[in-house]
């Protein structure tokens, strides 16, 4: 099933919003089954995850987290999947390139993923009345940008802090804190475009405070 | 052969035979000396002979001619058998062939799709397990 909702502002112009069935965008494109369902399983599991650790903070922090409810809408996550695929398929049709590489792919999913944005804090009221510390607030209010955070820099690094002598150790957190925050704020309130993320993201791995995933360079 | 006390061969019939043919040419020849139609009777015997042997020698080629064509008519139908079985044979084999490599593709495809649906699920977990250090950071 595909709903087209069609803004015509006249007859030589026209817009279209369209939501594609998953069932039908697969069959369409069979080759991506396998990258598409691996994706959707990783967010899926990663998201989850995400909550539980959210909730868990929540009740170190003394707040009643079984109030607290954070929705996960998979329809719209296939919706993230496939706006983000037909992208991608359409740079793979035009440019001489076999796959996409990690940090373009993401780049787009991550994109897409705050368009759309398939986790919802159900109750928001805790925003208001919870005295939430203010990392917990970014978090909470900002659920799916926080989360893509996670996204963009799991594509690019291990997780494994390098040691840099040039670097000292304060400063090294300084950067690494830096860098999540602005690409925190850079998605809530700067986002244009997945080419953007796509620079971002490749430019902080040229002499990182983390160490690069091995795909990246090689 | 034994007649009485004596054993007869081949070649002892071979003896017998031509003393009684040169005997009866004696005898024959003998009859007709002094006969003024001895010549008129030679001649009728032996053109008499002469058209018998050429009738026989006619019927002879026509029967024979007759049964090397039903031969050889028997002969291209069992040929043409053999052919037309040889056909069945190859196209069953080549079936068969195409079975085999279909099924050699097929099973080289489970045999894919088995290690790199074991390899994708292996790289979904490192994600995960890379992804959670982030989280829990």
């Amino acid at each position: 099933m595909i709903w087209i909702i069609g803004l015509k502002t006249d007859e030589g112009l026209a817009m279209y919003i369209v939501y594609k069935d998953y069932e039908k965008w697969i069959n369409e494109h069979k080759n991506w089954k396998e990258p598409f369902d691996n994706m959707l399983d990783y967010l899926m599991r990663g998201i989850k995850r995400q909550i539980d650790a959210l909730l868990k903070k929540l009740e170190e922090n003394g707040i009643d987290a079984s109030n607290v409810h954070i929705g996960l809408s998979e329809p719209t996550l296939k919706q993230v999947l496939i706006d983000s695929y037909d992208d991608l398929i359409r740079l793979k049709n035009f440019h001489p390139i076999k796959s996409p590489n990690p940090i373009k792919e993401i780049s787009y999913i991550v994109y897409w993923f705050v368009k759309r944005k398939p986790i919802v804090l159900m109750s928001d009221e805790i925003l208001v009345n919870g005295n939430l510390p203010d990392d917990l607030m970014d978090s909470l209010a900002f659920l799916n940008e926080f989360f893509a955070v996670k996204l963009l820099l799991n594509a690019a690094f291990t997780g494994k802090k390098q040691e840099c002598k040039s670097v000292p150790q304060e400063l090294s957190l300084k950067q690494e804190q830096t860098l999540r925050n602005y690409l925190l704020y850079y998605l809530v309130y700067r986002l244009s475009s997945p080419k953007s993320l796509e620079a971002i993201l490749l430019a902080s791995t040229i002499h990182p405070i983390w160490e690069v995933k091995s795909m990246i360079w090689n | 052969m034994k007649i009485g006390n004596y054993n007869f061969e081949k070649k002892d019939f071979g003896w017998l035979v031509s003393i009684l043919v040169i005997a009866l040419c004696f005898s024959v020849a003998g009859y007709f000396v002094g006969r003024e139609y001895a010549t008129e009777v030679l001649s009728i015997v032996s053109t008499a002979i002469s058209i018998v042997l050429s009738i026989v020698a006619i019927l002879y080629t026509l029967i024979s001619g007759s049964n090397s064509s039903s031969v050889n008519t028997e002969t291209k139908t069992m040929l043409e058998n053999i052919d037309k079985k040889l056909l069945d044979l190859e196209h069953k084999i080549n079936q068969r062939q195409q079975v085999n490599t279909e099924l050699e593709k097929r099973v080289a495809m489970l045999e894919h799709l088995k290690i790199t649906g074991e390899d994708e699920k292996k790289a979904v977990d490192d994600m995960i397990d890379s992804l959670n250090k982030w989280i829990n950071d």
